[in-house]
């Protein structure tokens, strides 16, 4: 019990260490240190604020999302292959058909037998 | 005063001087006590000041300049102390792979040139609990104890009521109390 009493006895004068606490003060020749900041502080060009607003991550992440959803989307449209094998199939037959394939003198001469 | 706001607003040099003359204390005892580290309260008072200069203009005088300073000191520091915190982390990360270069470390304990020497040992601790607090009980005690601001005040920067700001002033002592015990438990 007495030990409890002493703990906040303690943790009263812990919590009351800052009463009248005097107000800090920053060193010295502060204004001349600020203003030679403000006079470093370059200003910031067209390209720093674009690359600084595109490497966000919520803008980043979406533009990624963006990029994979169009070319999954693009991916499939493309991709039909029944047709496009029906449509290669017809054109080779439409080749053997009228000898499209000979595209030299020496296969016209194979192919006349005269 | 409201002469001074109107010549900074035209760009007067002197008036800028003369403003950071009058509220430099005030903004810097308030970020050091918030931040608890000399140089990061110096950096943090130097940005309240440029943003006041650039973002004077719209300083319309329905608040008090006071209460405007202290809202931007507040914000900035609480800001600083999140990127600190980031950076902390991203620093535990990148040292997993072998990168000691961001690894922040924590500062020995805190010593407000303001406190009595009699009462150094126990401010210390106090401090080192505070800065536990989650920010906005935090921001609330450092107004409270360190600028003697009453709860209105501290409402009017913080964007609060008063039975809020109570409020967090109760759960910061509470809070506060809980570290204490446990300290003084565990030395015994």
């Amino acid at each position: 019990m007495t030990q409890g009493k002493d703990i906040n006895r303690e943790i009263e004068r812990t919590l009351a260490s800052l009463d009248g606490v005097q107000r800090a003060e920053p060193d010295g020749f502060f204004f001349t240190r600020l203003r030679a900041r403000m006079l470093r502080k370059e200003p910031v060009d067209g390209w720093d604020r674009l690359i600084a607003v595109i490497t966000r991550p919520a803008i980043a992440f979406t533009a990624i999302a963006l990029i994979l959803g169009l070319n999954g989307t693009l991916a499939i449209m493309q991709w039909k292959p029944s047709e496009r094998t029906e449509q290669a199939s017809l054109q080779q037959a439409f080749a053997d058909e009228y000898a499209l394939g000979i595209n030299t003198f020496y296969d016209i001469e194979k192919n006349d037998p005269q | 005063m409201t002469d001074n706001i109107a010549n900074l607003k035209q760009g007067s040099e002197a008036a800028f001087r003369e403003l950071v003359a009058q509220w430099q204390g005030m903004v810097y005892n308030t970020a050091l006590g918030i931040l608890q580290n000399s140089a990061d309260a110096e950096d943090v008072s130097q940005e309240v000041f440029m943003q006041v200069f650039e973002s004077i203009g719209t300083f319309k005088g329905e608040a008090k300049i006071s209460t405007w300073l202290y809202r931007i000191t507040v914000t900035k520091c609480l800001d600083f102390l999140r990127k600190k915190t980031r950076k902390k982390r991203w620093g535990k990360v990148m040292s997993i792979f072998g990168d000691q270069q961001e690894l922040l470390v924590d500062p020995p304990d805190f010593h407000h040139p303001g406190v009595e020497l009699a009462n150094k040992e126990r401010s210390q601790l106090l401090f080192k609990a505070i800065g536990r607090l989650p920010d906005s009980q935090k921001a609330a005690f450092v107004l409270h104890k360190l600028e003697g601001l009453s709860s209105k005040e501290i409402g009017g920067i913080m964007d609060a009521s008063v039975s809020a700001v109570e409020g967090l002033l109760h759960r910061a002592k509470q809070n506060l109390r809980q570290q204490l015990e446990k300290y003084y438990r565990e030395g015994e």
